[in-house]
């Protein structure tokens, strides 16, 4: 594609500008920062380090954030698809009380994430929590159950709270699926009397790539980037036994270091793990694409 | 007999969705209406009252007043809306029907950049030009997350109109800012009100950005609410806490009441139809 200027351009430029400033420059100062001693408190001068950076933190502490990342993102990916998708399936009426009840449970999608942690932190309280109480009812004896200060189950109660708040999402993305899939499909084989086991085995799933890719893309992408929730939960604690790779990079900057150059690091390992996942899953949803 | 079965089993199931996915909303609403001994206590024998409310705006000496910061969170999220959006309409108007080259990946891109990539450089540039902890500088960064979004759905939009269109309302003589507009914006007006609507409650829920750059005299709802629940005493006054859920909330439940149709669409960038 050869570059041509046209008077045209004149209306890209406002809001190119505004990604330049605010994207494209910031983006590209991280990177600098990245190969430079740049810190801010104790104040030295900038000097080049070279990979210094990136090699303090690959033999440090990274494999334990990316495992802790990685466990959190594919824990909420697995339950998000597995309950949007049995979800997908049992609601896919079309009468005015299943849409309000679509409607309903849908509720969370778009919640503030402080909200979602507030919710969640009173849901797991001691003592009057109802999550506490109802698994005290289940007969489950540690009061809390589920506590955020706890290090075996810190990280459950970050998960629970994002399958709450993202799986209404994925049911809703798998119902506009299913209801693509052609109508006269369904009914003939349902007239031949194909089971309903074998249905979902042979016409949905089949047909369900490229809506699953969708899911994988969109969730995939605000999952390693999850920080919100964390911050509100568990603040990365206790220790560092729910602190993922982003919130390495608050914690090297504003959590109190101030190491300019440490934040800059992991934040570019975020962008590396990101941009890694959305190539392989743009990959798969151009595949999904073309067989549909 | 089979067939019943199989139907108490679905009709369980969905129970059990409905409760849990809708429970924990019924029950902040219900929290923000119960006194705080009716909390505590765990009792539902109370009578509901809008104490919650008063007592999370009232303003003084350790009192929430928490009413500034949906004021504060209003201007912002309305400011970078409005302003991000007149930017983002002429850009996806060209890129939709213009001859430009194009650019709408490289826009939508900057919608899944992490936050946490231009967090720092953002910091220090709004610390050299004053912005940190001022309006101006809250609604010039959150164009970062209108504006991609923007401009990526409405070209989607504009793309989706016919392009006879177009074309006689260019032989009629029409300029390009009188076709953008009085043909292609009212062509898919309900498109465009649910983008704008998105916007401006991805403004208003983002929590990262505003947590380091508002401090105190711009400081957001969410930042405040973060403060609160940190807070030793008041950390635990889930009354006011879910009554700020709540009001923090209407944007949405507005939003959701009005438009499910789009709901999918507009979160999915336009993937699914």
């Amino acid at each position: 594609m050869r570059f041509k200027f046209s008077r045209d351009y004149f209306y890209v430029l406002p809001a190119l500008v505004i990604i330049l400033v605010i994207g494209l420059f910031p983006l590209c100062f991280s990177i600098y920062a990245t190969f430079v001693d740049y810190s801010l408190v104790p104040p030295r001068p900038i000097t080049f380090v070279g990979g210094k950076n990136y090699v303090d933190i690959l033999t440090g502490p990274f494999l334990r954030a990316l495992g802790i990342t990685v466990s959190m993102v594919a824990a909420c990916l697995a339950l998000e698809i597995a309950f949007g998708f049995i979800g997908a399936l049992l609601f896919t009426g079309t009468s005015k009380i299943e849409t309000a009840v679509r409607t309903l449970i849908s509720g969370p999608i778009l919640l503030s994430s402080v909200v979602v942690g507030m919710l969640w932190k009173y849901l797991y309280f001691p003592v009057i929590g109802p999550v506490t109480l109802f698994l005290k009812f289940l007969g489950v004896p540690e009061n809390p159950p589920i506590d955020t200060a706890r290090t075996d189950t810190a990280l459950i109660s970050i998960i629970i709270a994002d399958v709450w708040q993202w799986t209404p999402l994925v049911l809703l993305i798998f119902l506009s699926g299913i209801l693509a899939i052609p109508k006269e499909l369904l009914e003939a084989a349902e007239i031949d009397g194909m089971p309903s086991l074998s249905r979902l085995r042979y016409i949905i799933i089949p047909n369900m790539g490229g809506v699953l890719t969708i899911v994988l893309l969109l969730r995939g992408t605000m999952l390693f980037t999850e920080f919100d929730k964390i911050f509100i939960l568990t603040k990365g604690g206790p220790g560092v036994h729910t602190m993922n790779i982003v919130y390495k990079s608050y914690e090297a900057s504003f959590g109190g270091i101030y190491s300019i150059s440490d934040a800059a690091t992991w934040s570019i390992f975020v962008l590396i793990i990101i941009n890694i996942f959305v190539l392989a899953s743009a990959k798969m949803l151009a595949r999904g694409l073309r067989r549909r | 007999m089979k067939l019943g079965v199989g139907f108490v089993l679905k009709l369980l199931v969905k129970v059990v969705f409905i409760v849990f996915f809708f429970g924990p909303i019924v029950l902040c609403a219900i929290n923000s209406l119960r006194p705080h001994w009716a909390i505590v206590t765990n009792s539902l024998n109370f009578v509901p009252t809008i104490e919650n409310y008063m007592s999370l705006m009232a303003t003084g000496l350790e009192q929430f007043a928490f009413g500034r910061y949906f004021i504060n969170s209003a201007i912002i999220a309305g400011g970078a809306t409005v302003f991000g959006t007149v930017v983002s309409l002429p850009a996806a108007y060209a890129l939709s029907r213009l001859k430009v080259a194009n650019l709408g990946v490289f826009f939508l891109s900057f919608r899944f950049l992490p936050i946490t990539t231009v967090l720092l450089p953002i910091f220090i540039l709004w610390q050299f030009l004053g912005l940190v902890d001022t309006y101006q500088g809250m609604i010039l960064l959150y164009m970062i997350i209108v504006v991609p979004y923007t401009v990526w759905m409405m070209q989607i939009y504009f793309n989706e109109i016919p392009d006879e269109i177009f074309q006689a309302a260019q032989i009629d003589g029409y300029s390009n800012l009188e076709i953008l507009f009085r043909i292609m914006l009212p062509a898919c007006l309900p498109g465009f009100l649910v983008t704008v609507w998105i916007s401006f409650l991805f403004c208003w829920n983002e929590f990262f950005l505003a947590l380091v750059l508002s401090g105190t005299s711009a400081e957001t709802a969410p930042v405040a609410c973060s403060f609160f629940l940190g807070t030793l005493g008041i950390g635990h006054r889930w009354g006011e806490l879910s009554a700020a859920g709540i009001l923090m909330s209407i944007p949405l439940f507005i939003f959701i009441a009005f438009t499910q149709k789009y709901f999918v669409k507009a979160l999915s960038f336009g993937l699914v139809k």
